[in-house]
């Protein structure tokens, strides 16, 4: 079994070009946790995590502090909104570069690779580093599943 | 000849490891270690200098002092009391900005005149952001006002500032002097500073923050996570206070009250003494001993006898105008250079001039103020202040060179001033 058979093929993407603006509006339209970024080609050149896009606006304090458990209200952090220079930022400013497999990837190795760089989502190119494809913690981890005697068997 | 070779080789060596330490090209520890190295190195081949009279150098008495209280904040350190004090202040300031910063302003001030100055700002500071982003307040203004106030007050007391320790040490002076002569005039250019410091950000200050109710919902007995140690820290540190005031008549050096309150928190404790070590500044420690070899090698090729001769030749001048030069001097130097080279330079220079029948004791006091409102001066004039500035850097806020000299650089002429005016006024009572 490689990754092939259990990856979501259509795949919601943001190009490198793009501003932190239109990620967040794909990102809350396709309810996703993970943009790949392409350029005009249509390849793959890095990762945009929600979780990174949320970092940008989070109190410095968060950052500062070993413990915060005191703060039971956030006050005016929890209406705050990210400024313009946020907004415009380009998604290549942002985006990590991509961990990501070709489509001939066994589904253990997939695993391996989600546990090793703690992901979400694991991006899948052709030889020609195209994107192909995205596969998720579920998607890989159910796939490995249905091969068990205890899965199939019922 | 071979005098002059001495002095020549030894300033050289001393000179070329304050530019390296002021540029701040290389770790000052690291420039210290190599220095000292150098200086007994160049000593012995040249025959100024011994290993053995480099260990004499090294005033054991300054080390323990700070080694003691050291041990005392990483004891109380990870308790979290820090924060409960932050936290308690933003309570009761109830949103009231001018309040805020008065209070924030003072804790940090007293913890810093009985504990290490950084340590009070680093725990302070990050508590400082949070209450800040909370009011959705820019917290520039509260963190500049803790590293000024914590500056101009740690001169208060002997414990309070690196310097002071140093003065009181080769000068012999008590815990008490520093209380009935230092602390008087500390108070009234800390005050001083602290008006100015309302009245520079009183823009800031007229804000109307925007989410009072969240700061209220703080809890500090919940920032207070480790309530058994920090009454225990607390209460050997209040006992070392007592023995502190009384130390002169039981005839023992402050360092060894500060090393018995480490020994008995230790033991009391028995905390996890790897982690406590690890809490420990040790370059601090190895900055201060390699910079007593260091000036121990010009002290012995001769090199501060000569300066303080030149000096007690120019002297001809009034003391009381000497002892005002001292301090806008070493004020001016503070506030480019680190204050502990400068101090520990000056202070062998002092002790010649007393040698050549020179009443030194206002001097004493001129330097520590010196040392102590210099540093307010720049961005990098004190360790408080640079970092506070790096932790903005973390920020949205980022504090540049211009935002903190339009700040600090008042504060700095305005605590000389005050502390000179003091200093003349009171002159006859600092000479005693």
């Amino acid at each position: 079994m490689n990754i092939q058979n259990s990856m979501k093929k259509r795949v919601i993407t943001v190009l490198d070009t793009d501003n932190l603006g239109t990620a967040a509006r794909q990102f809350v339209k396709y309810h996703v946790g993970t943009l790949p970024v392409i350029n005009a080609k249509g390849k793959l050149v890095g990762v945009l995590k929600l979780h990174d896009l949320l970092m940008l606006i989070l109190p410095a304090f968060t950052n500062l502090m070993e413990h915060f458990d005191f703060v039971g209200d956030f006050g005016a952090m929890e209406s705050i909104r990210p400024s313009r220079e946020i907004v415009s930022k380009l998604v290549s400013e942002v985006m990590k570069s991509p961990v990501y497999v070709d489509d001939s990837c066994g589904l253990s190795r997939a695993f391996a690779l989600l546990h090793h760089h703690n992901l979400t989502d694991l991006p899948v190119v052709d030889s020609d580093h195209h994107l192909i494809g995205i596969a998720s913690r579920v998607d890989i981890g159910t796939a490995i599943l249905k091969n068990w005697e205890i899965v199939s068997g019922d | 000849m071979t005098d002059m070779t001495a002095m020549i080789v030894s300033s050289v060596i001393f000179i070329f490891a304050l530019i390296l330490i002021f540029t701040e090209k290389m770790n000052r520890s690291i420039v210290g270690i190599a220095g000292a190295v150098v200086m007994v190195g160049a000593g012995t081949a040249l025959g100024f200098y011994s290993q053995d009279e480099a260990v004499l150098a090294i005033d054991f008495n300054t080390l323990g002092l700070l080694f003691g209280m050291m041990v005392l904040v990483a004891l109380l350190e990870p308790t979290g009391f820090f924060q409960y004090l932050a936290v308690w202040a933003a309570r009761l300031s109830k949103g009231r900005l001018v309040r805020l910063m008065v209070l924030l302003g003072t804790i940090t001030t007293v913890l810093s005149m009985f504990l290490d100055n950084v340590t009070t700002v680093v725990l302070i500071a990050p508590v400082t952001v949070l209450i800040s982003e909370i009011l959705g307040l820019n917290p520039v203004p509260f963190l500049i006002t803790e590293a000024l106030l914590s500056n101009t007050g740690g001169v208060a007391t002997l414990v309070g500032d690196p310097p002071n320790v140093l003065i009181a040490s080769a000068a012999n002076l008590s815990f008490n002097d520093f209380l009935t002569h230092s602390l008087p005039i500390v108070l009234f250019a800390w005050l001083a500073a602290l008006f100015l410091l309302l009245y520079l950000f009183r823009k800031d200050l007229s804000l109307q923050p925007s989410n009072t109710e969240a700061v209220l919902k703080l809890d500090p007995n919940e920032a207070l996570h480790d309530r058994k140690t920090t009454i225990r820290v607390l209460i050997v540190l209040g006992i070392a206070l007592v023995f502190f005031f009384i130390h002169h008549t039981l005839h023992v050096q402050p360092a060894f009250i500060a090393l018995a309150a480490g020994a008995v928190a230790l033991v009391w404790i028995q905390p996890d003494l790897h982690k406590v070590l690890q809490r420990i500044e040790w370059n601090v420690l190895i900055f201060f001993g390699a910079l007593f070899v260091m000036v121990g090698g010009l002290e012995s090729a001769g090199v501060l006898h000569q300066l303080a001769t030149l000096i007690g030749k120019a002297g001809n001048f009034s003391p009381i105008l000497f002892g005002v030069i001292t301090i806008w001097m070493v004020a001016g130097l503070s506030a480019v250079v680190d204050n502990i080279p400068i101090t520990i330079a000056l202070i062998p220079v002092f002790l010649d001039l007393e040698l050549a029948g020179i009443n030194v004791q206002p001097l004493w006091w001129a330097l520590a103020f010196g040392a102590g409102f210099g540093g307010n001066g720049t961005i990098i004039g004190s360790t408080a202040n640079v970092f506070v500035a790096s932790l903005s850097e973390r920020t949205k806020y980022p504090i540049t060179s211009q935002i903190w000299n339009k700040r600090g650089l008042p504060v700095m002429i305005v605590t000389c001033f005050v502390g000179s005016v003091l200093f003349m006024l009171f002159y006859p009572y600092l000479s005693r």
